[in-house]
């Protein structure tokens, strides 16, 4: 039976073949359908799509700006480091490429661990991680040849700064580092990316957009593995431009070694008072400028901020101090001012200044007796300035002081600057919500009690002094060079304001300055310059009330020294000051460094002969 | 007898074949130019596959299909057997058992599983149909034989192949004759059963099968994941646009965004090489080979040739269109090859043995 339905012609056969090649023209034109969709209309989209997966754009960083001092000797310029990066996402076994990176470079693999472990923390995903920084060539040979073969690990030359005379000015030039998410978001690095690296704090941070340069690309075609195949272009990179800093590297170098070599903590600042351009800004302890150019690591880091003596801070504009007796010029300029003293009005120094149940004492234990301006300021004593603050009282006090640009900032181009604080009973109001009493003008006087300054604050006030009462603002960049060496801008003196004093009067404390350095009894004569009349006011700036003697204190507990002078008395070309935190008395610690500053200014331009 | 018989071999299905066969190595070499991970290119080792199949789909040439016929069940069952022995046997990617591994070579004993159920479930078939169609009860038989094995596949796992094989009973039970009952009661069956089968089938899935089928749905929701390989392959095809990239020149596939280049998305490579020129002309290689099958399917001498012509000829259309669809983003990845153009050597040898079987039916055709 089957036999013969075999043999018979099947009647379901045309109805099954044709139910085939219906399915099958329905199926390839749906496939041809979708092919024509994904082709066809929206081919373009795609090819695009396929060219942006293909080509890499690796960016070639900007050579940036280099730094020159005033006499056109770079300071602060470029070398290449080279790295080791690690894309984990293609790395087979991170073990075994860390192993074999380890062993072709001789770091040692914890160190490798522990950098890419402190990448990730900070990094965002999918981006190529740091394993080692800055290696020399030969501990890249051996890696550099066998590169190809490892997946995932690139070496990347990344230009860093070279400090050309080492850590010679690192709170004023800055540092560099990578743009944080945080700093994205800001108006101020509006254009910046991801990755970036931006300047810190001091010169780098203010000028960063002249001395970034525009980075440059390279388009390369990529393997999805991240394996570089074929350089398609380049965009050539425009190196940043080159600033002209108005510092005397040799006079840097020179007051930074003066604290260096003592081992002190504080400030040392040297200004032109005609133009207030800075000569040398050096803040103590330093750091190593070159450490952040390599990465710096986690412990060195942790020893910076936890450093008791704070190194990272530019003391010269972030720290505040009481005066002390460098204040006594302004009480001065107040009493002349006010009429309520000239310069042979005698007040009494018993040693001592009784006022509403409290005695004030003058440092000299037996007091000055009878005593004018002159010999008061060339022997800063305490009483005289405490009765002439006490018949100014405070808010006049206050007014010539921020004459001279106290209580606020000096403008100076650099991160971080403090204002200081410029006590008045109205400031007293609004802060504490209480009045003003007036046994607090008093300790004000003489530069203690509410009132605190910055070093370049005082130093502003000093050469506003010298020059004539002019109050300009700092300047640390004389010039915006391009790479060829052109100059695109040039930076001229920007008046602030006048000190509200009269030429008679300056001249009257201009010679106190120089009594105390030059006539018997002087404090600040430890600054003497042979052949050179130095004028200048120490100060003591308590860190706790008393009168017990600084050596007989802990260190931190122990006063602070300010110097500040200027010179020559004749027409003032340098102004200097100095801050030695706890360093006790002014006239020992800070008068020296001071004075020596002056000479070596003087040796440099030739006023001086060495010896 | 021997001479007569090759004058009457196919000349249509011999040129398709060999056209596909050179579109498929041509297409393999530029797909594997920059690979360096074996010794031996891989498009060396699939010609060495391609002259084995065709060695192997002339043997078939010469065999009287009632031979075949008679060895149908033998060949089913010792296919069976494999299919059993490579789940505790075999080797494969990530802990599955889906290769039997000799040396160099590497053999998938599902790939010849769906040859060999197609000649079990015809050579049945051929034996129960009366004049009025398929009774109910005449799909049970043919059910288990499909059911057993695609069990079997699911748990090397490989759930493509598993499927594959319960849509061509499907498709081949839907191209014979039934009786209206049977029709019926298929129907009534599909609709009580399809809800719990998908859900159960989704709570059987594993993780990263349930994650392929939403990724399909969305594909954007992973695209550094999961949906990572779809998106690759609709920016290689896409690309392509009209003219294509020109051969060799394809980046995607070039430069390996495209993963799986040589099995699973092997079109992908040829849709942005060649562009939409180069896809519809592959599309119209398959659809005459499909309409060549079809053609011997209807002329074949007796219902069993019939239904095995018209099994081979489902069989290419659904692998060709379901591997096509899953480069395009049609179709969730399952892992099916696409007949010629991917690269495996059971692949390639099941399909020219399948051809073979074409080519014996057609010289052996009723001629009128």
């Amino acid at each position: 039976m089957s036999r013969f339905l075999l043999q018979r012609p099947e009647p379901s056969r045309m109805i099954r073949t044709g139910l085939m090649g219906v399915l099958a023209v329905f199926l390839l034109i749906s496939l041809a359908a979708r092919l024509a969709y994904l082709q066809l209309y929206r081919g373009e989209e795609f090819r695009v799509m396929s060219e942006d997966n293909r080509i890499r754009i690796v960016k070639i960083p900007a050579p940036r700006g280099m730094f020159f001092d005033r006499n056109l000797e770079i300071v602060v310029d470029n070398r290449p480091s080279l790295d080791v990066k690690v894309a984990e996402e293609f790395v087979d076994d991170l073990n075994e490429t860390l192993g074999l990176i380890s062993s072709l470079t001789g770091v040692d693999e914890a160190t490798l661990r522990e950098n890419l472990e402190a990448e990730r923390r900070t990094q965002p995903k999918y981006r190529p991680l740091t394993a080692a920084s800055d290696l020399s060539r030969d501990e890249l040979a051996a890696l550099m040849t066998r590169l190809w073969r490892i997946n995932g690990v690139t070496v990347e030359v990344r230009p860093v700064r070279d400090y050309v005379r080492g850590p010679l000015a690192p709170h004023l030039f800055g540092y560099l580092g990578e743009i944080s998410d945080d700093e994205l978001e800001t108006e101020r690095y509006g254009g910046y990316e991801m990755g970036d690296i931006i300047g810190r704090r001091g010169i780098e941070e203010t000028w960063d957009r002249e001395l970034r340069g525009v980075d440059g690309s390279l388009h390369v075609e990529v393997d999805s593995t991240g394996r570089e195949l074929v350089v398609l272009g380049e965009t050539e990179a425009v190196p940043g431009n080159n600033l002209v800093l108005t510092i005397d590297a040799d006079l840097q170098e020179f007051a930074r070694l003066q604290m260096e070599e003592n081992e002190y903590a504080g400030a040392v600042i040297a200004m032109d008072p005609r133009t207030f351009e800075v000569l040398a800004l050096v803040s103590a302890p330093d750091f190593d400028p070159s450490l952040f150019a390599r990465g710096v690591t986690g412990d060195e880091w942790a020893l910076l901020v936890t450093d008791p003596r704070h190194p990272l801070e530019n003391k010269c504009i972030s720290g505040q101090y009481p005066p002390g007796s460098t204040f006594k010029i302004f009480t001065a300029t107040a009493g002349l001012e006010e009429g309520v003293i000239d310069d042979e009005t005698p007040l009494y120094c018993p040693g001592y200044f009784n006022f509403g149940g409290h005695s004030f004492g003058c440092w000299k234990a037996g007091g000055h007796g009878r005593i004018k301006l002159h010999r008061a300021i060339r022997e800063s004593c305490d009483v005289f300035f405490y009765k002439t603050g006490d018949m100014v009282g405070i808010d006049r006090l206050a007014f010539y002081c921020s004459g001279y640009g106290l209580g606020t900032l000096t403008g100076i181009p650099l991160a971080n600057e403090k204002p200081g604080l410029l006590p008045s009973t109205q400031w007293k109001e609004e802060y504490f919500g209480e009045p003003w009493y007036p046994g607090e003008t008093i300790s004000c006087a003489i530069g203690q009690g509410y009132v605190l300054v910055t070093p370049i604050q005082l130093l502003s006030a000093f050469c506003a002094l010298a020059n004539g009462g002019t109050v300009y603002t700092p300047m640390v960049v004389k010039e915006v060079q391009s790479p060829e060496g052109e100059t695109l801008t040039v930076y001229e003196p920007e008046k602030v304001g006048t000190v509200p004093i009269s030429e008679e009067h300056l001249e009257m404390i201009k010679r106190g300055l120089y009594g105390a350095v030059n006539e018997p009894g002087g404090t600040g004569w430890r600054a003497r310059v042979e052949g050179m009349n130095v004028c200048g006011k120490t100060g003591t700036a308590q860190v706790i009330a008393g009168t017990m003697s600084s050596a007989y204190l802990p260190y931190e507990l122990r006063d602070h020294a300010w110097f500040v002078c200027f010179a020559p008395l004749e027409d003032p070309e340098i102004a200097v000051a100095v801050l030695v935190e706890h360093g006790g008395f002014g006239g020992t610690a800070s008068a020296p460094i001071a004075g020596a500053v002056v000479r070596e200014y003087f040796r440099l331009t030739g006023a001086l002969s060495d010896e | 007898m021997n001479r007569s018989l090759t004058d009457r071999v196919d000349p249509y299905l011999v040129s398709i074949t060999i056209m596909l066969l050179v579109v498929g190595l041509a297409n393999l070499y530029s797909a594997s130019l920059r690979e360096t991970i074996s010794d031996t290119p891989i498009y060396i080792k699939q010609t060495y596959w391609a002259l084995v199949g065709l060695a192997a789909m002339t043997a078939v040439i010469f065999i009287e299909y009632r031979t075949i016929r008679r060895f149908a069940y033998v060949i089913y069952g010792a296919n069976l057997a494999l299919l059993v022995a490579v789940l505790f046997l075999g080797g494969g990617a990530g802990g599955a058992h889906r290769w039997f591994v000799l040396g160099p070579v590497s053999f998938q004993p599902s790939e010849f599983m769906k040859l060999s159920c197609i000649l079990a479930v015809s050579s049945y078939f051929a034996s129960v149909t009366g004049p009025e169609g398929l009774r109910i009860r005449d799909l049970l038989v043919p059910a288990a034989m499909t059911a057993v094995p695609a069990a079997l596949i699911v748990m090397e796992p490989d759930l493509g192949s598993a499927g594959l094989l319960v849509l061509l009973f499907l498709t081949m039970i839907c191209m014979i004759r039934m009786r209206p009952r049977t029709y019926m009661a298929l129907a009534v069956t599909t609709l009580v059963c399809a809800p719990p089968v998908v859900f159960f089938g989704w709570r059987y899935l594993k993780p990263y099968q349930r994650q392929r089928i939403i990724t399909f749905l969305n594909p954007e929701s992973d695209p550094l994941g999961s949906g990572y390989h779809i998106i690759q392959s609709k920016i290689a095809v896409g690309s392509g646009q009209l003219f294509g990239k020109g051969y060799l020149a394809g980046t995607q596939g070039q430069l390996k965004f495209l993963p799986e280049q040589h099995t699973d998305f092997i079109f992908s490579v040829l849709a942005e090489e060649w562009g939409f020129i180069g896809g519809l002309v592959f599309l119209g290689l398959v659809l005459a080979y499909v309409v060549r099958g079809t053609v011997i399917s209807r002329e074949a001498k007796d219902m069993f040739t019939s239904i095995t012509a018209m099994g081979i000829t489902v069989l290419f259309l659904w692998q060709s269109f379901i591997n096509i669809a899953m480069a395009v983003g049609l179709f969730p990845v399952v892992g099916i090859p696409l007949p010629f153009l991917s690269y495996g050597g059971s692949s390639l040898v099941t399909t020219l043995l399948g051809t073979g079987m074409l080519l014996n039916i057609h010289m052996r055709r009723r001629v009128f």
